[in-house]
């Protein structure tokens, strides 16, 4: 398996089907003596403003710190619960109610909901 | 017989592609100042968005992905953003456009100015979108936008001359106006092969739940609905070369161009005009506003779907939905449509290239295209597209400043 070609930016698909992302990060564990292994993927947050070079990540980063869901930090998932890798990467996770959607939560209660005929 | 009717997502794209205020605008000059010389930039702008349509249909059928959402895979999220940065910014002004152009049909039926209708437009453009399922936009756009069959019409009792047409079809340097001709097709190809197109092609390909058995009839839809509209702009050309080049008239105004029709229809070529003029810039406003919130959704991860109960998809209806709130403005501040239009056209032709490299990548990749990859004859058009677009961007500026207006 390829890092960056087979996980890195491929879609996350949650226990129920849902989408609920793509892996804009991945956290990877190195141990003397022991093959590298990834430990942890992250959705969203710093980890996705971060990869963009030099000032616009960093002011895109500030931006998302200030204003983002979890002040900027990532939602993470860890390896064990990944179910299945293929073009999309399913985890054994539920998205409406672990807090990874939350700021797609937020949108909908403060802005969307306020809309007549929402 | 369902898959048929497919036809409509081609023909509601083929809208966007050719009949919105920023192709009307420039056939019609381009016919007012050069007659049938540039007929070429047309046919060349329809056979390109042909295949192009085509490989966006393709890649849904087979891979089930958008074109936006195979770029962020393919290609990683630093190329990703760039494509998605430009288009935004572009798109801004090409919305805006676009409203000025429904506003200006309005202002031409009710003789009351454009900038009170710019509001109104985007209020209407948002409820259709928030309200309605993506076959409002799929379908009743192309029925409604039959009355553009107008300009065929006009354009055939005009009488044209035949001849001089086919040779419209060679590209030849300009005996006159070498700037302004320049000028003009690139814009014409810039209001023509516009990325939004193929984001929103995809993404109504993936809404519309294709699969491989839409392969043979994506390519029908693709081929028919490209050419309706190529054949429609050629239609405005040729009306104007026949009402305004004589005359010597060089369009610098909405007014004028609303005229076209007049003389051979009657006040009843006005109406149509109007009526053509504002359903291909709603149907235009629609899709761009669409095709953003797909990208950006797609791109990033987020839940999209017209289809899609808006609370459920929050952040696919707030970019809709902020662009159309942004957009208006700039008309609300009287800016003059035509200026913005151009200067719109022109912008879109610069960011092409970086909407048209992945093509090559991704429709010649199995684990995107299947057993479906590209055919020499596809990739020679992807090269010569990206070719061209490279020149295009780098033309188009300096002409938009030594040959516009």
């Amino acid at each position: 398996m390829h890092i960056v070609r087979d996980l890195l930016d491929k879609e996350l698909i949650d226990v129920n089907w849902q989408h609920m992302g793509r892996i804009d990060g991945l956290v990877m564990e190195v141990r003397p003596d022991e093959q590298p292994r990834i430990t942890t993927i992250c959705v969203g947050g710093t980890v996705l403003t971060g990869r963009l070079p030099g000032f616009v990540g960093r002011w895109a980063s500030a931006l998302v710190r200030r204003f983002g869901a979890r002040r900027g930090a990532p939602f993470r998932i860890p390896w064990s619960r990944v179910m299945r890798v293929d073009r999309v990467i399913r985890v054994d996770v539920n998205s409406d109610e672990s807090g990874a959607m939350a700021s797609s939560q937020w949108v909908r209660d403060h802005i969307i909901e306020h809309i007549p005929g929402a | 017989m369902k898959k048929l009717l497919q036809l409509t997502l081609g023909i509601v794209t083929s809208i966007g592609g050719f009949l919105e205020v920023g192709s009307i605008a420039s056939s019609a000059q381009a016919g007012a100042s050069f007659a049938y010389q540039l007929l070429w930039p047309i046919v060349l702008g329809t056979i390109v968005l042909i295949f192009l349509v085509e490989m966006s249909g393709r890649l849904a059928a087979v891979s089930k992905l958008t074109v936006s959402g195979a770029m962020r895979d393919r290609f990683g999220f630093d190329y990703f953003v760039v494509p998605l940065v430009t288009l935004s910014i572009v798109i801004y002004l090409v919305l805006a456009a676009e409203i000025g152009g429904a506003a200006f049909a309005l202002q031409l039926v009710t003789g009351i100015g454009y900038r009170w209708w710019a509001v109104p437009v985007a209020l209407l453009a948002w409820l259709l979108l928030w309200k309605g399922p993506f076959a409002l936009v799929e379908q009743w756009v192309p029925m409604i936008g039959l009355v553009t069959l107008v300009f065929i019409v006009g354009a055939l009792k005009l009488g044209p001359d035949w001849g001089a047409m086919v040779h419209g079809l060679v590209p030849t340097r300009p005996s006159h106006d070498k700037a302004h001709y320049w000028f003009l097709v690139v814009n014409i190809l810039g209001a023509t092969i516009a990325p939004y197109l193929m984001y929103f092609y995809s993404s109504g390909a993936v809404e519309g739940k294709w699969d491989g058995s839409y392969i043979t009839i994506n390519r029908f839809i693709a081929v028919l609905g490209m050419s309706f509209g190529g054949m429609l702009a050629a239609a405005v050309l040729v009306a104007a070369a026949q009402v305004f080049f004589p005359a010597g008239m060089k369009l610098d105004s909405y007014d004028q161009i609303a005229l076209m029709l007049t003389g051979v229809l009657g006040s009843w070529g006005f109406y149509l005009f109007a009526a053509s003029l504002f359903i291909g810039c709603l149907g235009a406003i629609l899709e761009i506003a669409l095709a953003v919130a797909y990208m950006t959704s797609q791109g990033l991860g987020w839940r999209w779907g017209q289809d899609e109960e808006p609370r459920r998809v929050p952040r696919f209806v707030l970019v809709y939905t902020a662009l159309l709130v942004l957009a208006p403005w700039l008309i609300v501040l009287g800016v003059s449509p035509l200026k913005v239009t151009s200067l719109s056209m022109a912008l879109t032709a610069a960011t092409l290239p970086v909407a048209i490299i992945p093509f090559i990548v991704l429709m010649n990749d199995p684990v995107y295209a299947g057993k479906h990859t590209n055919g020499w004859i596809g990739n020679v058009v992807v090269v010569f597209t990206i070719v061209m677009a490279c020149i295009l961007a780098v033309v188009t500026i300096p002409l938009q400043l030594i040959g516009g207006g």
